[in-house]
């Protein structure tokens, strides 16, 4: 039934829209009617009630939590350039009962925003790293901002609290949770049960009929505000794209929550129907001068951890920002290296087969049940993943040595090359590189003592004899 | 239609039933294990001396409510001191064994700033955490060297004199009231402190009353499984002799 209802939803959103686009002409503006989908959610006909108020009391203690816990980026250039674009998309609609609307940086690797119902509007440093201009920040606001003006959360929460059954459903969500997420944090936080499950709503999403809700109220607040709703859909795309880099458990509450292809599709109807003529998008240089530059310490924090948790191709991908962004630094050079050597015998984007219903499950299969080392172990069993190892490899060489000609003086490229020779069996070079290397650290460096060892090591691969 | 609706509610509800009682039973039924690579218990690999990282304690509360609601509540105070409890008791039974034990935040004679320990020690206790996902579900190819640390474990100053590295971590959950459903686990984890390679794993579920000695607690199962696997120099014969 719920289903038809949808559909039916669904069809009626289509058509009015391609009606709509029809009598404005394609690509034309059409302000008024833009502006009348600009919701201002349920305003004085939502009544806080005793239940309300405690909830919000857990918001609270959640912002403190993550303040406290030095989650919250605070840098003045982005807070102010975040603040701008926010404070745009939020326009001259009146600011509902009990909200304090605040845009904050949170040093995450995820790339979903969240909002929580006081108006405190969470983006991870892995979105910002992942967006390309003003625009798709502008459309991740609207939409963010549309649960609070809707009062998704505290209408999730009434339902929930009717729910006896939803303290199972917060214990199979605890299990769930991927490592290095903010949930790992959240749930720190001493906050009611009820509001955990929220708090994971609103990351990982509403159900169908509000998260469609907050799609359409944030397409037309960004394009009140001026932006292009077409940068909406192209954020779609890249979340699409993100998304199938790495196999990640797959998380969601609500089995009829809105697929990526089809939220595009309708940020596309819309975009089509509505783009003013003068909408703005921003240059991608001005969003890496505003975004990147404060974010880049962050992004590389959550490289290395995608290296660490096995996420490599997501490595990749934020380490090339990053070079391509800043091509003269050195550490971004080392970090791109890295993010290729970790790959190992990987490919750098999923191949075709992988990206079919079987190959997702093997990789699935892979993820769950193998350790790294046997991953690779097998991967390396195939031409193919012989091939794709010599080729990271070649990659990776290439970006040491690039970070070795920006600064000879710096010492971590020489390690790593020793690393990567090493794995190459190349003891002669990677003696070489760890003597660079010890050369160029102080002498009470920790790393001093393994590197030795491997230095040792090496040797006596050459040698054929053991080395002190 | 109608009978389709019931035939669904009748499976949601004996589906949740027995996922209530398997978790139930599950929590009951967990009995002590320990996974190890034959080195270690054939003496191939011998160990004479521990590295001890800092402990990983974690205590909480459990309060229940109305409509089977439960609210967890931290209590970082007892976690510290319980913390503390069960390294000096893992310490106090290597110790019994025969094995020298240091402190990984011990500099030595690094010269390394204490700064400078804690940063690698963060790194190797977050390498443990990416690790631990699988391995806690498959410790079974520990026995396979499925597992390692990496050597960036041999950036702590201990690692010159140590043979291992051991992880104390433990969990626990109290009831205000106590009871029955007060309940602990430890894990002991040992890692060659120069590879990094994961050589055993030791889970301990004592199951029945949480007392507030983790000596009583968790002493007598863990002395069995160091025993079983010969660690340290005290050989296992003379161990289940008494002497």
């Amino acid at each position: 039934m719920r289903k038809c209802i949808v559909a039916v939803s669904f069809v009626v959103f289509c058509s009015t829209i391609v009606a709509q686009a029809a009598s404005a002409g394609s690509g034309a503006v059409a302000p008024n009617v833009v502006q009348a989908q600009v919701s201002n959610g349920p305003g004085a006909a939502f009544q806080f009630t005793k239940v309300d108020d405690a909830l919000l009391a857990d918001a609270n203690a959640i912002d403190a939590d993550y303040e406290k816990k030095g989650l919250v980026l605070h840098d003045p250039g982005l807070q102010a350039y975040i603040d701008a674009v926010g404070k745009r998309v939020l326009g001259d609609r009146p600011v509902p009962e009990k909200v304090t609307y605040r845009f904050l940086v949170l040093r995450d690797p995820m790339v979903n925003a969240f909002a929580l119902w006081n108006g405190s509007v969470y983006i991870p440093t892995g979105l910002l790293a992942l967006l390309e201009n003003e625009a798709q920040l502008a459309g991740v606001l609207g939409h963010e901002t549309a649960h609070v003006y809707e009062r998704h959360p505290y209408l999730e929460n009434r339902s929930l609290r009717k729910k006896v059954v939803a303290s199972k459903i917060i214990e199979a969500a605890a299990s769930s949770v991927p490592g290095g997420h903010v949930l790992a944090a959240a749930s720190a936080v001493a906050a009611s049960d009820v509001s955990t499950l929220l708090l994971q709503e609103s990351v990982y999403g509403y159900r169908r009929e509000k998260e469609s809700q907050a799609d359409g109220d944030g397409l037309a607040a960004m394009t009140v505000a001026g932006y292009d709703p077409h940068a909406r859909a192209a954020t779609f795309e890249l979340y699409d794209k993100y998304s199938t880099l790495e196999y990640e458990p797959p998380f969601t509450l609500f089995n009829d929550h809105p697929k990526v292809a089809e939220r595009r599709e309708q940020a596309l109807a819309f975009a089509n129907a509505y783009t003013p003529r003068d909408a703005r998008t921003g240059t991608t240089q001005d969003y890496l001068a505003a975004v990147l530059i404060p974010i880049a310490p962050a992004i590389v924090s959550d490289t290395n951890t995608d290296i660490e948790n096995r996420r490599p191709r997501t490595a990749v991908v934020r380490a090339t920002r990053l070079v391509n962004a800043f091509p003269v630094d050195p550490q971004y050079q080392l970090l791109l290296g890295n993010s290729y050597r970790a790959l190992g015998a990987e490919t750098a984007l999923p191949t075709k087969e992988e990206l079919t219903s079987n190959g997702k499950a093997q990789q699935r299969k892979e993820v769950l049940n193998m350790s790294e080392q046997k991953e690779q172990e097998a991967l390396l069993k195939t031409p193919e993943g012989q091939a794709t190892l010599k080729e990271n490899q070649a990659k990776a060489e290439k970006a040491f040595l690039a970070a070795n000609q920006i600064d000879p003086q710096y010492a971590l490229p020489y390690r790593e090359l020793g690393f990567l020779y090493e794995d190459e069996l190349r003891y002669s070079d990677a003696a070489a590189n760890y003597q660079q290397y010890l050369q160029l650290v102080a002498p009470n460096n920790l790393d001093r003592l393994r590197i030795k060892r491997r230095l040792a090591q090496c040797l006596s691969h050459q040698t054929g004899r053991a080395h002190p | 239609m109608k009978l389709r609706r019931q035939i669904f509610l009748a499976f949601a509800i004996a589906l949740f039933v027995c996922a209530s009682a398997s978790t139930t039973f599950a929590s009951v039924l967990q009995t002590n294990s320990s996974y190890a690579q034959r080195k270690v218990s054939s003496g191939k690999f011998p160990i004479h001396s521990a590295c001890m990282m800092p402990p990983e304690g974690h205590l909480a509360k459990i309060i229940l409510k109305s409509m089977g609601f439960r609210d967890v509540q931290e209590i970082p105070q007892e976690s510290k001191t319980w913390s503390d409890d069960i390294e000096a008791m893992v310490e106090s039974h290597l110790k019994a064994r025969g094995i020298n034990v240091t402190s990984a935040t011990n500099p030595l004679s690094s010269g390394a700033s204490a700064d400078a320990i804690k940063e690698v020690i963060a790194q190797v206790q977050l390498k443990l955490k990416a690790v631990s996902a699988l391995m806690y579900k498959k410790p079974g190819a520990i026995a396979k060297s499925a597992y390692t640390l990496g050597d960036q474990v041999g950036m702590l100053p201990c690692s010159e004199n140590s043979d291992i590295l051991v992880f104390v971590q433990g969990g626990g959950q109290v009831f205000p009231i106590g009871g029955p459903d007060d309940a602990a686990e430890l894990f002991v984890t040992m890692a060659d402190v120069k590879t990094g390679e994961i050589l055993d794993l030791i889970e301990l579920y004592p199951g029945g009353n949480f007392p507030s000695s983790a000596e009583v607690y968790f002493g007598p199962d863990l002395d069995v499984e160091l025993a079983s696997k010969n660690v340290g120099s005290i050989p296992r014969k003379t161990r289940k002799s008494g002497q």
